[in-house]
């Protein structure tokens, strides 16, 4: 999810506590904010501190006046065979290749563990909007894996360059690809194929497991310890600390200011934290929930995809109702009621008036919604993809068009 | 829709620029291979330019619907309490216009009252049984919009047909305008009573002198100030800023009301330019009646706040019996009677009042009068106080200052003004301050809250005998009416003018009557059923039912003269 | 209200509009300092001016609006190119300029423009009960929202790449320099924010452009600076008569700039610039063309939209410096008026799109033969002036040291949006009730 996603789901967690919209109304309480910074904490540990203490030891360098596919399939399909051989663990970066202030030369490297193989396959040039709207024109899955059985993954990676966003004619015409062999088993935890494309380039590592396969993580410094269970622990007492009264500390009466933090602030930080890493478990990569006591990622339930718009905005919806509804219901005077539940006495602080309020507010303001975009994305997708339909980025390619509802993962 | 290749060829090599940034590549590519723009599938611009058809159309549609939807005037008479609190644009006549500060002058209140032109503006009431009885609109004009029509010069003036838009509100009892902004009130039509004021400056004045003419300063700076006039200058001499120069011509401003300014303040200020006789000098002549004429623009002295000399301040309100118990402790002193009967005419300036309903002292702190019980404002003429015509100086205070013509013996009034005493007479008495200029009668210190007689006509005598029938027993109120004939002390006859019909009057005293003297009569019009003729019977008591217009005598031996004229045989009835 | 007023408020209208395509050829100038500029010229000759209804100054005042939130992005685009030597990231419309065809990037803004024109004429009318609803429900907490932007500004600031060094120390220091710099940026311009509101050196008659020297010093000027340093050369510009537009650009764009328009118009202190980072999140924006027609919506929306709340019978919600300074002279208070502010509204939105071909092309030729630097150069003397004229040597003070602050984001590639703690900071502070106890601590209370 995107990080502003995580970022308002914190703040929905947040006006879930009264106590965070009591101190709204009667002290200008800061809670709700506070949870948004705690729902967006795991990236901003990772991306801050964790990619640049993590060490690599091996970097891998294509120089655009040198485009050799060669150098990226060897590094990896080498890191595969040493990881195996040495059981030790191995660390592979692929570095961006940044033609310009616009332009990157992207790649792709595809491991194959049936065939065991590595092939690297050089693209064309991208920009960074290029490279994000990819996967508005992505073929289905399958599509792709039919096209590899037919043509073998240069081919098919080749066409699919030409045929997804990016600088028309500025593939390699030849020399574009090169397979390596490995001989270890391996276990992929992500994607079979991964594109070198913007800002910094992927990382790799390479570890053999208990069955001795060699198993691969993609980018291993994220969501580790960063996205586990036991940090938004460590998450709580912090919160705590932030809304505790300095002045107390300052003046060295340190108990008493230990002592004067907003439990609830505690309870928002490490619920929050937890919730950001419950929604990245929907994706593929997973995290790694149960650090310390697990080294590696559990991978994701693979429901969606970060940047899937339809899991964006659905979860950012969510959240902004959860917070429409909660704001509304504590208010003093409350800004609007809901049909069938205003003739109910009482208002929102009788249980009655309350749950029949939030059953009308779910109906309009979540199933009606959802369920108009879920049948409009249907409607949509069935649309776009229709036998012999061209892909509308290239010319003369028959990949299947996915639409923005990919059957990658979205719900 | 597609967009065609500038340049087509069969053959596929062939270069064909590329329709976003200009530079060619094969035609037979889908993609420039310089920015990566798609050849076909792009929009027009022309085609997004239909686009801005629709918003016209809405410009359009919009346009139409504020002319349609252009406010309408709506005629007073219409309103009705189901527009109370709706916001309504009404058109009128200015009948009348009353501006003043509030007590705390922190800003204006003007009110005007706006008759429905469709009426006539005339104000007058139609005859009973016909016509439709025209229906005024009090508007006011508070705090910052008040002081924004006196800054901008737009207060309406007597005569003006205006359209106003406000809040209204009705009521029983009441019928007002509030407006809402200063915008809300647009002159249509100036009145010929207009005047315009030409602005000058203090120094330019001296210089020129326009005598008698309109004029305004619109920005002056306060040097002194008396009771009832104050001194002024230009803004930007030495003094402002405290130096030592020359200091600049000043000028007095008589006849506005001063109070709460002082030395230094900024003062807009109007008024007729005349000389002042005593000292040679000239003078800007102003009213303090006009909140319009002295406007406070900014407050830069430290004058404390002090009552004003407007009949608006906190007054003790006291009763007549404490008044003539204890005289020397209100002498002097601005009081208000609000409940006092009017006994009798007291003289041609004077009439004569007694409480109400009993003595009550409440001195200003707003704590409610109690009334003794059994008395009544409904039966003013019956039940409590002294009999008219009796005179009581233990409970009868003389009201000087009013026209008695106005008031009938019984009528219920609140009254305000100095308690003084008379030295001539020996008496205390209350005068009520003069309205200036020509004396009308009513003024604003004597209210009349329930009439003895409320349905009195006013009419001539023309109209009497014209159709007798329908003023027959009605409380009549000839206003100017000549006496042709004195035939004893109780009977004369008069007529509107000499030579025409007369008619009699019966009951006035006519001791300091004299046969072609202009009086105003009041009385009913009855039936003289033994002689079969109509005539006006004045009710006992009422002292002022014939009164010489002009001032000839009076009852008590106040005023100029006493009887003159040959005395005529009274007629025994 | 004659017809003959409602002839003139159109005339006012178009002629609201060619004065803001003249004066939207000057890149830097910001709509509100145009706007300051004409209430100064208003109220110089008001007297003069007494008899004329205040309808037709507020028609003109609001043709300026809609034209120049349409047209003065253009200027800048082709006027202020980007040395890539200053950014880490190279936006899509500087990139369209680059490869010679920024007036597809104009038209593609001007698309969302339009888009957002249409929403604020045939949506916001008949919204104004959900509007008031939500207006109501988001009173009390304007400013933990304020706080909650902030805090996403602050947090989601990452560094592009992953840092230079052989150590994991040298990589953390590499890439927290740039970081740091923008927490620097941020403090400093929120420093910056509480002294002006709290003790400004402007002078008290021209305290309702007391953030102009602000606002010129951070973002004008230093533009100007970076103009000047500038070695770019600007291709020659094609005038292209398509523009590619696929399914999803118009909605997918269009929604996120509508969204960040009209939440930085109902909540004060906000501004387009951090709303559309936000909204381009939640709505999964991808692509340069989305980004573009985005922009349009966004910022016609927060300018034209805020003003347009003042006007929506029932709302009266007076954001912005337009609507702020419209209401010194005019309220609306009559149905017929309120026809006449759409009507305007939807006559200057079409007339600039209409113009909008011809102003980008007028720009393309400017730029070909006049030296870009030239267009700054007048900027930047145009706007000192301005400064002077309005808020005298104490505004050139204040806007001296901003531009020093200015100046640092583009220096260390750090982002120009933390500039606009200089009005979130003292904003959220105020409305949090925070902001008497900070100011005591900077000695200002």
């Amino acid at each position: 999810m995107k990080g502003i996603t995580h970022f308002m789901s914190g703040v929905a967690v947040a006006s879930c506590f009264p106590q965070a919209l009591d101190a709204i109304f009667a002290s200008r309480g800061l809670l709700l904010p506070l949870g948004g910074v705690f729902g967006v904490m795991p990236d901003t540990l990772d991306f801050r501190i964790a990619r640049y203490v993590w060490n690599y030891q091996r970097v891998c360098r294509i120089d655009e006046g040198n485009l050799d596919p060669r150098v990226a399939a060897e590094a990896m399909a080498q890191a595969i065979d040493d990881a195996a051989r040495t059981g030790d663990l191995i660390t592979l970066r692929l570095d961006v290749i940044r033609v310009s202030s616009s332009y990157y030369r992207t790649y792709l490297v595809y491991v194959d563990d049936q065939a065991k193989e590595v092939t690297a396959v050089i693209g064309s040039l991208k920009t960074m909007s290029q490279v994000m709207e990819k996967s508005e024109f992505m073929p289905s899955s399958a599509s792709v894996r039919q096209r590899i059985q037919k043509n073998g993954p240069a081919q098919t990676f080749k066409e699919l360059f030409e045929s997804l966003p990016g600088l028309p004619g500025s593939t390699p015409g030849e020399n574009y690809s090169y397979t390596a062999k490995f001989t270890a088993d391996i276990q992929n935890t992500y994607y079979q194929e991964t594109e070198v494309g913007i800002f910094s380039g992927p990382d790799f590592a390479f570890d053999v497991g208990p069955d001795g396969k060699v198993r691969i993580d993609f980018i291993p410094w994220h969501r580790t310890w960063s996205h586990s269970l036991l940090m938004g622990l460590f998450m709580g007492p912090v919160a705590f600390l932030v809304t505790a009264k300095s002045s107390l500390l300052f003046s060295g009466q340190i108990l008493a200011y230990l002592a004067s933090g907003t439990p609830a602030a505690f309870f928002i930080a490490v619920i929050a934290f937890w919730v950001h890493c419950f929604e990245d478990q929907t994706g593929h990569l997973g995290s790694n929930l149960l650090w310390p006591f697990t080294a590696k990622r559990t991978p994701g339930l693979k429901w969606t995809t970060a940047a899937s718009p339809v899991s964006n905005i659905g979860t950012n919806w969510l959240a902004f109702s959860t917070i429409i509804w909660n704001v509304n219901a504590h208010a003093p005077e409350p800004a609007f009621t809901l049909p069938w539940a205003w003739n109910l006495p009482g208002g929102f602080a009788d249980w009655t008036y309350y749950l029949s309020s939030l059953g009308v507010y779910v109906l309009l303001a979540i199933v009606i919604p959802y369920s108009a975009f879920f049948v409009l994305s249907r409607f949509y997708r069935s649309f776009k993809n229709e036998p012999g339909m061209m892909n509308r980025y290239g010319d003369g390619n028959t990949f299947e068009m996915a639409g923005f509802a990919a059957d990658e993962g979205d719900l | 829709m597609t967009v065609p290749a500038d340049s087509e060829s069969k053959n596929g090599n062939a270069q064909s620029p590329c329709p976003s940034c200009g530079r060619e590549y094969p035609a037979s590519e889908g993609r420039c291979r310089f920015c990566g723009s798609a050849r076909h599938g792009r929009t027009p611009t022309r085609q997004l330019m239909l686009w801005t058809y629709p918003l016209l159309l809405a410009a359009a549609y919009h346009l139409i619907a504020a002319w349609v939807a252009r406010p309408h005037y709506q005629a007073i008479s219409s309103l009705s309490e189901s527009d109370t609190f709706k916001r309504v644009r009404a058109q009128g006549r200015v009948s009348r216009v009353r501006t003043t500060l509030d007590a705390y002058r922190a800003g204006a209140l003007i009110e005007f009252t706006v008759l429905d032109e469709s009426d006539g503006g005339s104000g007058q009431m139609k005859p009973r049984g016909g016509g439709v009885k025209p229906v005024p609109l009090k508007v006011k004009a508070e705090g910052r919009i008040g002081t924004q029509l006196i800054e901008e010069d737009r207060v309406p003036v007597e005569g003006d047909v205006i359209g106003v838009v406000g809040t209204l509100y009705i009521g029983t009892g009441y019928r007002v305008l509030a407006m809402n902004s200063a915008a809300g009130c647009e002159l249509l039509q100036a009145s010929p009573n207009r005047i315009s004021y030409d602005p000058w400056t203090v120094k330019a004045l001296q210089g020129a002198k326009p005598l008698g003419k309109s004029v305004v300063i619109q920005r002056a700076v306060m040097v002194s100030r008396g009771r009832f006039d104050v001194t002024i200058r230009d803004p930007g001499d030495a003094q402002d800023s405290g130096g030592s120069g020359k200091p600049g011509p000043t000028l007095t401003v008589f006849g506005a009301d001063p109070v709460g300014l002082g030395a230094g303040d900024v003062v807009s200020v109007r008024g007729e330019l005349e000389t002042y006789g005593k000292s040679g000098g000239f003078q800007i002549r102003t009213s303090y009646k006009d909140a319009a004429n002295l406007v406070l623009l900014e407050k830069r002295s430290t004058a404390p706040f002090e009552q004003p000399t407007s009949v608006h301040r906190a007054v003790p309100r006291v009763s007549v019996a404490n008044l003539l118990k204890s005289p020397k402790a209100f002498s002097g002193r601005l009081v208000k009677i609000v409940r006092a009967r009017v006994v009798t005419c007291q003289s041609r300036f004077s009439i004569l009042v007694t409480d109400a309903d009993g003595p009550t002292v409440d001195d200003g702190d707003g704590s409610p009068e109690t009334p003794p019980s059994g008395a009544s404002e409904r039966n003013p003429s019956g039940q409590s106080g002294p009999k008219p015509g009796r005179l009581d100086p233990e409970r009868q205070l003389l009201v000087f200052g009013v026209d008695p013509t106005q008031y009938d013996p019984g009528d219920l009034l609140r009254l305000e003004g100095s308690f003084e005493h008379y030295p001539k007479g020996d008496s205390w008495q209350l005068k009520i301050p003069f309205s200036g200029g020509r004396r009308k009668g009513v003024t604003r210190n004597v209210r009349r809250i329930l009439a003895a007689i409320p349905d009195r006509k006013t009419t001539t005598i023309a109209q009497l005998l014209e159709d007798p029938d329908r003023f027959a027993g009605v409380h009549v109120r000839i206003k100017n009416a000549v006496i042709s004939q004195i035939h004893d002390e109780r009977l004369l006859e008069v007529s509107d003018v000499p030579g025409k019909p007369t008619m009699k009057v019966f009951g006035a005293s006519t001791r300091f009557l004299q046969v072609g003297q202009q009086v105003t009569v009041r009385g009913r019009f009855i039936q003289y059923a033994s002689e079969n003729t109509w005539e006006i019977k004045v009710r006992g008591g009422d002292y002022a039912a014939v009164l010489p217009l002009q001032d000839a005598g009076h009852p008590s031996g106040r005023g100029s003269g006493g009887r003159t004229g040959d005395k005529n045989k009274a007629v025994k009835r | 209200m004659s017809s003959l007023l409602l002839i003139g408020c159109a005339g006012a209208t178009v002629l609201g509009v060619f004065v803001a395509a003249l004066i939207s050829l000057i890149p830097g100038l910001h709509i509100y300092n145009v706007i300051a500029i004409t209430m100064l010229v208003y109220f110089a000759i008001m007297d003069a001016m007494s008899g004329m209804d205040p309808l037709l100054m507020t028609s003109f005042l609001l043709g300026m609006v809609v034209a120049f939130s349409m047209l003065f992005t253009v200027s800048s685009q082709y006027f202020q190119p980007t040395d890539e030597s200053f950014r880490s990231l190279v936006l899509p419309h500087e990139r369209f300029l680059l490869e010679g065809r920024a007036h597809e990037a104009v038209l593609l803004a001007g698309v969302g423009s339009l888009v957002a024109l249409y929403a604020i004429v045939f949506l916001l009318p008949v919204m104004i009960d959900p509007i008031m609803t939500f207006s109501r429900l988001l009173q009390p907490h304007h400013y933990w929202i304020v706080m909650t932007v902030i805090a996403f500004v602050l947090m989601t600031e990452w560094p592009k790449d992953h840092g230079v060094g052989w150590t994991a120390a040298q990589r953390l220091q590499d890439g927290w320099v740039q970081l740091l710099m923008g927490y620097f940026s941020f403090i400093g311009a929120g420093i910056l924010g509480i002294v002006v509101f709290n003790r400004t050196l402007v002078p008290l008659d021209a305290s309702f452009q007391s953030l102009m020297p602000l606002f010129v010093g951070l973002f004008a000027i230093p533009t100007y600076i970076m103009t000047f340093l500038t070695e770019t050369r600007v291709p020659s510009q094609h005038h292209c008569n398509s523009v590619e537009i696929q399914d999803l650009d118009i909605p997918r764009g269009s929604l996120s700039g509508l969204l960040a328009g009209i939440f930085a118009a109902m909540n004060p202190g906000l501004t387009p610039g951090p709303t559309l980072l936000m909204t381009g999140h939640i709505t999964a924006q991808s692509g340069e063309r989305q980004f573009l027609i985005g922009g349009g919506a966004g910022r016609l929306m927060y300018y034209v939209g805020a003003l347009v709340l003042f006007f929506l019978p029932g709302v009266y919600l007076r954001r912005g410096g337009a609507a702020i300074n419209i209401s010194l002279f005019f309220v609306p208070e009559t149905e017929a008026q309120f026809h006449v502010i759409t009507m305007v509204i939807a006559l200057s939105g079409a007339l600039s799109f209409l113009m909008l071909d011809r102003f980008s092309l007028v720009c393309a030729r400017l730029v070909a033969l006049i030296p870009y630097k030239f267009f700054s150069a007048v900027g930047l003397v145009l706007l000192t002036y301005l400064v002077y004229r309005v808020t005298g040597p104490e505004g050139l003070t204040i806007m001296g040291a901003a531009t020093i602050l200015g100046v640092v984001p583009n220096v260390w590639h750090t982002r120009r949006i933390n500039l606009l703690a200089v009005l979130l900071v003292p904003i959220a502070l105020n409305m949090g009730g925070y902001g008497p106890a900070v100011a005591k601590i900077f000695a200002l209370y």
